[in-house]
């Protein structure tokens, strides 16, 4: 017979919490649990129970652990791989024994996670500290595997459990076990309802004599009856991403060491309506420019610590992880109020901004930076990203964003105001903690609780449910755009023209018959084919156009009619180029701009084209015409200059006999058949109720008004 | 001295003048509140009818013989 001291308690309350069995089973009232009954049976056994090992089995707070808590003896040693684990358990590693459980006690194995040793390898984390998988219950999971009873002994005699059942976790071996050992508590450990499988002891698990373990990070292999199986060389796992931002202590805080949220430079260039309806109101954003969308705030179905005080009290926790929980997470609280008015304290609403930079995406918390950002299993890279854009006349107000050709609008939304950090990220929770993935367990162990719980249990390790809002705001450095989408920068317009011997030419180009008037460009009688364009001489056409600024200021000066009113026209040296124009027959050199300045004597001023390429004025019929100006080769708009009075003369001629040749009608004129002109000496008008005959007669010409009221 | 309805007559006709003064009369108006002329002195070439985008006749320009626009803007 042995002495169990406190050392040997120690052992036998790891070996308990690899099953499954955590604190609050070991003591469930105070003077009932599965310790009590372990101290009877090893009594009965003739063992010799040490007050230090009596008050450890009882997890007897204060002198019976010795002033540390269960978790520094218990939990912690297990969690750390410490060498009383090998030393307990024949050589294995708290991994080694980690793995078999969960392939073991499925249940045990809920909310498994992989946990990541000192030598970087990743293990799956099962009955562990902090884990939801303690979650086994006397009552039915004492002695299901006919081992517990048989380890008890052996560590209560060697200090060490069974060789059997160390060569049945090396062999993976998860077969023989009973679903409920239906054990009745405060029994001593002798009567059980069920079949206990019956186990042949191989005598104390020496662990110099069995080499160290090197288990696989897979699933244990099927079943070997009693065969000792040659361990896998451990395979290095791939290095996790997120290793240096979990935060494991306070778990009210997101994560640590997250990277500055760095947004994009705010630009006031804007998108060209020519490139705006080229690409459709989507315009390629370059992948190495910043990107930043702001997601609005919510708080519906955030995680709240208050979880474990329930799991506390439900006996699903222990008391000391729970304190040790509460009292370190407290530095990302804020209050809120319960619907009785009272105050409490819950984890700050999360303002969440995902940033897109070379090809990858970030998700940020402001206070908190930025981690790579992950869409389901992967972390979320794209290769192409397009500004969804209204249109730049309207505000150009950016409403979306295709990443890879998805609306990013739709890919959160979708997202059900979750991410979960940090997998499945923008897809929502992971499938683990959804209460759909569960089957009901009845009172306690419904399949939300057990999702709830799965959740709690990985918040200690790092992971987090981030609640967010829909799509808030859109943060773009239009300056990064290619230059061809761009409106262009702001000239200096150095260079004042001379309007006695020049003159500012362009083409004006409409986008649709609303956009002409009937005066411009009417309807070409002699050529239907090439109505959509017209051409433009300034400052000769402020007598047929008031034309209108970007602040919607009419320039109207007194003398238009006549032709006069143009005070300037000025255009920007280092924008000159050269370029031959051709009207009607004839080649004219002239000097090529992009845009001039010209103003009234009145003092209105107006850019020709506007920032956004466009020229827009009323006719003398108060119509408004208004288009795009036509480009050079550069692909930016034409604006010719022409010196010399005479060249200027010449043009003004054609553009009036052109836009009188196009709009003059054979159907209403009489043309003489010899010379090609019209002819008509008398017309008669009606107009409203009133008619109007013209007459030349002689030297004279006669209007006559009939009233007709 | 030439009078109003001599005027007209040198215009449209004796038959034109008889049609007005008709119309005028059925209406209970005389020739003078029905009818007024203005005179220019300058000598038409031509009246050149331009068409609008619906192809219909839209506006008119009455050129002199030089072809400059005569005025009517005050008619």
């Amino acid at each position: 017979m042995a002495t169990v001291d406190g050392e040997k308690a120690q052992k036998i309350l790891m070996y308990l919490l690899t099953n499954g069995f955590k604190a609050t089973n070991i003591n469930k009232t105070g003077v009932e649990g599965l310790g009590f009954d372990i101290i009877a049976y090893l009594n009965s056994e003739g063992h010799t129970v040490t007050g230090d090992a009596e008050n450890r089995l009882k997890v007897a707070k204060g002198g019976g652990m010795k002033g540390n808590t269960y978790s520094d003896q218990v939990s912690t040693p297990w969690a750390d791989n410490a060498p009383i684990v090998a030393e307990t358990f024949g050589g294995l590693t708290a991994y080694d024994i980690d793995n078999w459980t969960i392939n073991t006690f499925p249940k045990i194995g809920a909310g498994v996670q992989k946990v990541r040793d000192k030598n970087g390898v990743v293990w799956p984390q099962g009955a562990s500290k902090g884990m939801g998988g303690r979650n086994a219950k006397p009552e039915s999971g004492f002695n299901r595997t006919g081992w517990d009873l048989i380890n008890i002994q052996s560590i209560a005699e060697t200090g060490s459990v069974d060789e059997g059942w160390v060569n049945e976790v090396r062999a993976g071996i998860t077969t023989g076990v009973v679903g409920n050992s239906k054990y009745e508590l405060g029994s001593a450990c002798r009567t059980f309802g069920a079949t206990i499988p019956v186990r042949t002891p191989l005598g104390r698990a020496v662990p110099s004599a069995t080499p160290p373990s090197t288990p696989s990070a897979t699933p244990a292999p099927a079943p070997v009856e009693e065969e000792e199986v040659e361990p896998a060389p451990a395979e290095p796992a791939p290095p996790s991403e997120f290793d240096e931002y979990f935060e494991t202590d306070d778990l009210s805080v997101w994560w640590k060491n997250g990277d500055e949220i760095e947004l994009p430079e705010p630009s006031e260039r804007m998108v060209s309506t020519k490139a705006w309806n080229a690409n459709g109101g989507k315009i390629p954003y370059p992948t190495d420019a910043r990107l930043s969308v702001k997601l609005g705030t919510t708080r519906e179905g955030a995680f709240n610590l208050e979880i474990f005080a329930v799991l506390l009290s439900s006996g699903k926790l222990d008391s000391d992880v729970y304190y040790e929980i509460m009292a370190n997470s407290d530095s990302n609280m804020e209050p809120a109020i319960d619907a009785d008015g009272e105050e409490y304290e819950v984890i700050q609403t999360p303002t969440v901004i995902l940033s897109f930079y070379q090809g990858q995406a970030f998700i940020g918390i402001e206070g908190f930076g930025q981690v790579p950002a992950t869409q389901g299993p992967n972390l979320f890279n794209y290769r192409d990203l397009k500004l969804v854009m209204d249109e730049p006349s309207a505000g150009g107000a950016i409403t979306d964003v295709l990443v890879d050709g998805v609306s990013l609008r739709e890919i959160v939304d979708a997202a059900d105001g979750v991410y979960g950090f940090p997998f499945a990220g923008l897809e929502g929770l992971e499938n683990r903690f959804k209460a759909g993935n569960y089957t009901d367990g009845g009172p306690g162990e419904s399949a939300e609780e057990q999702a709830s719980q799965a959740l709690s249990a990985a918040y200690q390790t790092g992971y987090r449910k981030i609640t967010h809002g829909p799509v808030e705001d859109i943060m773009a450095d239009l300056s990064q755009l290619d230059e061809t989408l761009l409106q262009p920068l702001a000239l200096d317009f150095d260079t004042e023209l001379d309007l006695d011997t020049q003159a500012a030419y362009f083409t004006l180009k409409f986008e649709s018959t609303k956009d002409a008037t009937n005066l411009f460009t009417g309807f070409n009688i002699n050529d239907s084919s090439d109505s959509n364009q017209e051409e433009f001489l300034f400052p000769f056409d402020i007598r047929n156009l008031r034309p209108i600024n970007e602040d919607k200021q009419v320039m109207d000066p007194a003398k238009r009619r006549d032709g006069e009113g143009i005070a300037s026209i000025k255009v920007a040296s280092k924008d000159k180029g050269s370029f031959t124009l051709e009207v009607g027959s004839k080649e004219y050199s002239v000097d090529l701009y992009t845009q001039f300045q010209m103003t009234s004597d009145d003092g209105t001023t107006i850019l020709v084209p506007d920032l956004d390429e466009r020229f827009e004025a009323l006719d003398n019929q108060g119509q408004t015409l208004r288009g795009v100006v036509a480009t050079s080769e550069s692909g930016r708009p034409a604006i010719m200059v022409i010196t010399g009075a005479l060249d200027i003369r010449d043009i003004e001629k054609h553009l009036t006999a052109a836009r009188r040749s196009s709009r003059l009608s054979g159907r209403y004129n009489s043309i003489n058949e010899l010379t090609g002109q019209v002819d008509t000496k008398t017309i008669m008008i009606q107009q409203d109720n009133n008619y109007y005959i013209v007459v030349g007669a002689g030297s004279k010409t006669y209007a006559l008004k009939i009233r007709g009221d | 001295m030439t009078t109003f309805e001599e005027q007209l007559e040198s215009i449209v006709g004796q038959k034109g003048v008889a049609v007005l003064k008709e119309v005028a009369s059925s209406s209970g108006r005389s020739l003078a509140d029905m009818v007024s002329l203005e005179e220019l002195d300058e000598t038409l070439g031509s009246i050149e009818v331009f068409s609008g985008v619906n192809r219909g006749p839209l506006n008119l320009l009455v050129l002199d013989e030089d072809g400059d626009e005569i005025d009517l803007d005050d008619l």
